[in-house]
């Protein structure tokens, strides 16, 4: 073999080393969320602040913050779009308005959902917590491969694009409730707090049991009263 | 350790009236739960986390009326992802309508290459709720010695255990940085020179800590699925935090602010001031402002 030769054959040896590097090493797309100004950067940030990640208190897996997710966006578009016979939707949702974002900052910044408000300006804005921790769950969710953080982050926003687009796909696991224990309840949920230690969330609040998978991602959800 | 005459006797003998000695009887189809869960010390433990964090005057009345119940044990199975091997198991004490839920955590984060694992169940939370018949079928009645149980309760009524010093100094820095996050959302200024906060005593079944911040007028819980004492909770920041405004997000009864997820009540407050306040440990921290 000649010295050209030799030179082609190195080169190639090279090429296939590359190429097998490369192969070995995807990239992976970055996770990011809509600016906190748009609307479903916002309320996507409101998803991930209201539910557990892996290590956090209250996580159980995956699919449980998820259907937590999906649930807490259903208390607030049914605050909105399935007030009950009965019912005014101030009484559960504190304002009057036909806009998510109302809902979600209704009552200030401990209102409604703590911590999510608005300015004097009307402009939608968070407590300084809640960056903080967004900020390290998106660090977390993109070291390496794609893993929990990663989807749990990508399932929020796309929850929440979606929403602004079109509505939910995914069914209210609560709409059909009627019954809690001997009480005749609207279905659907309409608040959630934090599974604690209290005796009853207020108002005609019902919360939904365990038997009826009234807790998700260490958030108890809770339903409405019937009212004739 | 430092003794506070915090629980007392006389509560404790109604706690053990309430609870008789006998054995651990599972209905015909209940599973029966891991050793752990109906293991003396653990129940034993569990209750006075309980009476420390939960219970009130009316839970005693409640329980005294009714006389000797068990406690009511069961082990969960909620779908987990792949690899997750944690255990969870329930604690249901009927007569006053609480529920324990208790995890074992026992997972891997893999993108912190960090291994979540207890070395036993810990509380996840407590809550009330009316407790349908039917339960009982799924759960193990667990019937405690009156002697033992008052004897432990009576010899630990005031003992208390703090973290180390290297977990307070964690925790120094943590409550610290709360505290100035929480002041950049707040019209008041910001307190100046030396910050006081009380530290409430660590709790062996739950991995959560509670401070309240005198000078900063807040409570804060720093809470987790891994062991507070863990280093990696903190290097990673898995440690969940929540901090109430006690000046703002206080009420009586949460009918007042029906719907919100912003406030406790005042029984929650009074509950968390006792054992920060009363048995807590006093540390003074650096200014905020610098």
């Amino acid at each position: 073999m000649d010295r050209a030769q030799q030179l082609a054959c190195k080169t190639a040896i090279g090429c296939c080393c590359i190429a097998a590097l490369v192969r070995c090493v995807p990239a992976y797309g970055e996770v990011v969320l809509r600016p906190p100004t748009s609307t479903d950067g916002y309320l996507a940030r409101l998803l991930i602040n209201e539910t557990p990640f892996p290590g956090e208190r209250g996580w159980v897996s995956e699919a449980d913050t998820k259907a937590a997710m999906l649930q807490i966006l259903w208390v607030l578009h049914s605050r909105i779009a399935h007030v009950p016979p009965g019912y005014r939707q101030v009484e559960l949702a504190s304002v009057t308005t036909k806009d998510i974002l109302d809902v979600i900052t209704a009552g200030g910044v401990h209102g409604q959902c703590d911590g999510f408000y608005r300015k004097d300006d009307g402009t939608p804005a968070v407590v300084a917590r809640v960056p903080e921790r967004l900020g390290s769950l998106l660090r977390i969710a993109n070291q390496g491969k794609p893993g929990h953080f990663a989807r749990l982050i990508d399932y929020a926003q796309g929850l929440s694009s979606a929403y602004f687009r079109g509505g939910i796909d995914e069914a209210d696991r609560f709409a059909g409730l009627s019954h809690v224990g001997n009480t005749r309840v609207t279905g659907r949920a309409y608040s959630w707090m934090q599974d604690r230690d209290y005796y009853h969330p207020g108002g005609d609040f019902v919360k939904i049991p365990d038997a009826e998978d009234g807790s998700l991602g260490g958030n108890r959800f809770s339903t409405l009263k019937e009212r004739k | 350790m430092r003794m506070v005459s915090g629980v007392s006797f006389q509560v404790s003998g109604l706690l053990i009236a309430w609870l008789a000695s006998s054995c651990v009887t599972a209905p015909r189809n209940a599973e029966t739960p891991a050793p752990e869960l109906i293991d003396k010390t653990v129940i034993y433990e569990v209750l006075g986390h309980l009476y420390r964090w939960h219970l009130d005057e009316v839970d005693v009345r409640t329980a005294t009326k009714a006389g000797n119940e068990p406690v009511w044990v069961r082990q969960r199975h909620p779908d987990l992802d792949p690899g997750d091997r944690s255990c969870f198991g329930e604690m249901l004490l009927p007569v006053l309508g609480v529920r324990v839920l208790m995890k074992k955590a026992d997972y891997t984060i893999e993108e912190l290459n960090t291994r979540v694992v207890s070395d036993r169940y810990k509380i996840v939370h407590v809550s009330r709720a009316g407790v349908p018949r039917t339960l009982k079928r799924d759960f193990v009645p667990v019937r405690v010695s009156g002697p033992d149980l008052r004897e432990y309760l009576f010899t630990r009524r005031g003992n208390v255990t703090f973290p180390d010093d290297a977990l307070i100094a964690r925790l120094r820095e943590a409550v610290r940085a709360e505290l100035v996050l929480h002041f950049q959302d707040v019209t008041e200024a910001v307190p100046r020179g030396e910050q006081v906060v009380h530290m409430a005593p660590l709790s062996p079944v739950a991995n959560e800590l509670w401070v309240f911040s005198e000078t900063g007028r807040a409570l804060i819980r720093f809470s987790s699925d891994l062991d507070l004492v863990n280093p990696d909770v903190w290097e990673h920041a898995r440690v969940s935090v929540a901090l109430w405004d006690i000046d703002e997000q206080v009420v009586v009864s949460l009918q007042e602010a029906a719907g919100s997820n912003a406030y406790l009540t005042r029984d929650q407050v009074g509950r968390a001031l006792y054992n920060c306040v009363i048995l807590g440990k006093r540390i003074v921290l650096e200014p905020l402002e610098q």
